[in-house]
């Protein structure tokens, strides 16, 4: 849950560099670190936390229809499904308010897939057969999402726009712990293991 | 009982009231031109009083939740206790943030009160009821405060305090027979 976004985009950044070694490719990943260090819009902000909530729809969906989780898991898993859809549509609908089309409808399995790849979950959400297996990919992916609307928080400009992305990114923590606690029941340090939740990139 | 420290409102006032101060220095220093620079350095420190004041009162909350925790644990049943514990060590380390936060903001933190007016739990579920009114009076403090908060970074240091209390909270509802998680939107309500 504690995130190292800065010295991994720079150590992607540097390799890439080493690796590349033309002068197109300099100035490439020039413009590319130039980019990264550019001011985020709202709307980008936004775009990126919708594209996670999206994908937290897919997720949970495959999840619960999965036919992996006990009975008892699955109902307890059922109403965080129906959070991330608002989580979603709040976004979506913030996104609108400034002109951006958006949609909440869940990522579709292609995008989801990428968008795994991007975060390192190498899980696939057509290929859930464990309960073990399902429940840590919505810990990781509660991860993914509490620190998209952490990074989120260093930019956007509103007020409204800070408390959702404060109220939603707290949610999700709840998530994690209320996922994990079910994964080890009773081990209250492994569902609230930090003092200062900030997600992972 | 602690009702003001509790509820979550007393501060939010505070706020208000602290930040129609600066609103109304920034109207003045708006409408004074050609004051010097020093005058009007002097004439914006309304506006940093008010964060050091806005992140104080966030410290006291970590203070009377450092107290409610450390007079409810021994009340509470196991193996509820040992996520007390924890949550203690949690509140201690947020205490520790808070006052780093104020010093860099130019302010002395504040210390803690010799008591707290928590009421008198004497079971275990009602310190958990207590320890829920704590843990909710910070979260709406801390979403007051990262809307007021500036720059970025210290919104994104006082979220990741906001996050863990909300975690404390679910883990209460649930010792409570609550649903741990009532709302997509953490709002220090539920």
């Amino acid at each position: 849950m504690r995130a190292e976004r800065g010295s991994t985009r720079r150590q992607l950044v540097a390799r890439t560099i080493a690796l590349a070694g033309s002068a197109a490719g300099l100035a490439v990943l020039a413009d590319r670190a130039a980019a990264d260090e550019a001011p985020v819009t709202d709307a980008e902000a936004l775009s990126k936390a919708l594209e996670v909530e999206r994908l937290m729809v897919l997720a949970y969906r495959r999840v619960l229809t999965s036919g992996a989780l006990a009975p008892d898991i699955e109902r307890a898993l059922a109403p965080y499904l129906t959070h991330e859809i608002q989580h979603a549509s709040a976004v979506a609908a913030a996104l609108a308010s400034m002109g951006v089309s958006a949609t909440s409808a869940p990522l579709d399995l292609t995008a989801a897939g990428d968008l795994l790849s991007k975060h390192n979950i190498p899980v696939s959400l057509t290929d859930l057969h464990s309960q073990n297996d399902a429940m840590r990919l919505l810990v990781d992916l509660e991860s993914v999402a509490e620190g998209v609307h952490f990074t989120a928080l260093k930019t956007l400009s509103t007020m409204r726009l800070q408390r959702l992305a404060a109220q939603i990114m707290a949610c999700e923590a709840q998530h994690w712990t209320a996922v994990s606690g079910l994964r080890n029941p009773g081990q209250y340090v492994k569902a609230v293991p930090w003092p200062f939740v900030t997600g992972s990139s | 009982m602690v009702t003001e420290d509790l509820e979550g409102e007393p501060s939010s006032r505070r706020s208000v009231l602290l930040a129609a101060t600066a609103g109304l220095a920034g109207a003045l220093l708006a409408g004074c031109g050609s004051q010097s620079i020093k005058q009007q350095v002097h004439n914006s420190q309304p506006a940093l009083t008010n964060d050091v004041d806005l992140l104080n009162g966030l410290l006291h909350l970590e203070h009377v939740a450092i107290a409610a925790y450390t007079a409810g644990i021994p009340l509470l049943a196991q193996p509820t206790a040992k996520a007390g514990q924890l949550f203690l060590n949690d509140e201690i380390s947020h205490a520790g943030d808070v006052a780093g936060l104020v010093r860099e903001a130019g302010g002395k933190p504040i210390k803690p009160a010799p008591s707290y007016v928590l009421g008198h739990p004497r079971t275990s579920e009602e310190v958990l009821m207590l320890l829920h009114r704590v843990e909710n009076a910070q979260i709406a403090g801390y979403l007051n405060a990262i809307q007021r908060l500036e720059p970025g970074v210290v919104k994104q240091r006082v979220a990741a305090i906001l996050a863990n209390d909300a975690q404390h909270v679910a883990v209460v509802r649930a010792a409570l027979g609550r649903p741990a998680i009532p709302s997509a939107f953490v709002n220090g309500r539920d």
